[in-house]
């Protein structure tokens, strides 16, 4: 393969990334949303360390994007929201870790040789 | 900048953070200083009276975890649900527990009445060493086997990395009273004993629920909900 060409495709594989996982604030949320099947806001807020604003405005973008999903309930007349990832954001999470491994792997490979 | 995130270490530190609160050290902490009472239950037949006053303090300590988790940790740390596959080996987890917990059980008995039959039972095959020395080693050796090992067992399964302290000092408590018993005899060897034990994990506990309850102050109503 042409070195040129090989440089194109490990470019491309990096503008391919998911942008909306890989900003550093959601992409915390997303891992924490990962290992577990739903959490509240009090919890993300304490795992992740974020505040309750920047927890809130990124959850809204992945709510859009159909990456979580936010359920209103009520435990015992208190209301309470739980988030968890939908299907398409664990999917999307999975591939994510993957594409990175693999930049990662490249460049590694890259910083080797040189 | 790496991005690599060990799902695993934080799959850890997600469960680990509701050991924060030292809830679970305070019930043990209870549980043992039930036995500083023993002597005081003595009239009663030998099974039962080893048996009731840390019934009574293990109640108290599982009263204090049970609400402690509900009014006092879960306010502050907010709440997670477990995955189907994490709840499967929580099920394991406690089976686990149950067969040890029989199994603890049964030997500590064994134990109890082994050591307090012992004296009376000739040994002339041992060898001087252990005819001498065989209290304590059965006392060591019940302790260890019969909580230790069941206990860091299941600390091990539920990455609870202080249980592996109180499975130690739990397993010496039998050992310790024979020791104490020397200089001390009887009650204030079982007095001291449980005393000395079950304070450390109490104020082991008692420390890290106060450290937790500097660090997570109740949040206001409305962030909780989500509606900030």
């Amino acid at each position: 393969m042409d070195p040129n060409e090989k440089e194109t495709d490990e470019a491309q594989s990096l503008t391919d990334i998911d942008r909306l996982i890989h900003e550093p604030a959601r992409l915390i949320i997303m891992a924490h949303l990962y290992v577990v099947e739903g959490a509240d806001y009090l919890f993300l807020k304490n795992q992740t360390g974020l505040t309750w604003g920047n927890i809130s405005s990124h959850i809204s973008k992945l709510e859009a994007a159909g990456y979580v999903a936010v359920k209103k309930e009520f435990i015992k007349k208190k209301p309470h929201t739980m988030l968890s990832l939908t299907d398409k954001g664990r999917t999307a999470f999975r591939e994510y870790r993957e594409k990175m491994k693999r930049v990662l792997d490249e460049l590694n490979g890259k910083g080797e040789k040189s | 900048m790496t991005r690599e995130i060990d799902l695993k270490k934080l799959e850890r530190k997600v469960f680990t953070s509701h050991y924060e609160d030292g809830l679970w050290d305070l019930f043990f902490g209870f549980l043992f200083l039930g036995g500083v009472f023993i002597p005081m239950v003595s009239w009663l037949p030998m099974v039962l009276f080893s048996i009731i006053p840390q019934l009574v303090t293990g109640v108290i300590g599982c009263a204090i975890l049970i609400a402690g988790k509900k009014y006092i940790t879960t306010p502050r740390l907010g709440l997670f649900k477990y995955s189907q596959r994490q709840e499967a080996r929580k099920k394991k987890i406690m089976l686990v527990l149950t067969i040890f917990s029989i199994i603890g059980a049964v030997l500590l008995i064994l134990g109890l009445i082994f050591s307090i039959t012992f004296p009376t039972v000739p040994q002339p095959e041992l060898p001087v060493f252990l005819r001498t020395y065989n209290k304590y080693l059965t006392a060591l050796g019940v302790g260890l086997l019969g909580f230790s090992l069941p206990l860091g067992v299941v600390s091990y399964f539920l990455k609870f990395d202080r249980g592996y302290i109180i499975a130690l000092l739990g397993g010496m408590i039998f050992f310790l009273t024979e020791i104490f018993y020397i200089f001390v005899g009887t009650p204030l060897d079982t007095i001291l004993t449980y005393g000395i034990i079950g304070g450390i994990i109490l104020s082991m506990g008692l420390f890290y629920f106060l450290r937790f309850l500097r660090k997570h102050p109740l949040p206001k109503e409305e962030m909780v909900s989500g509606s900030e």
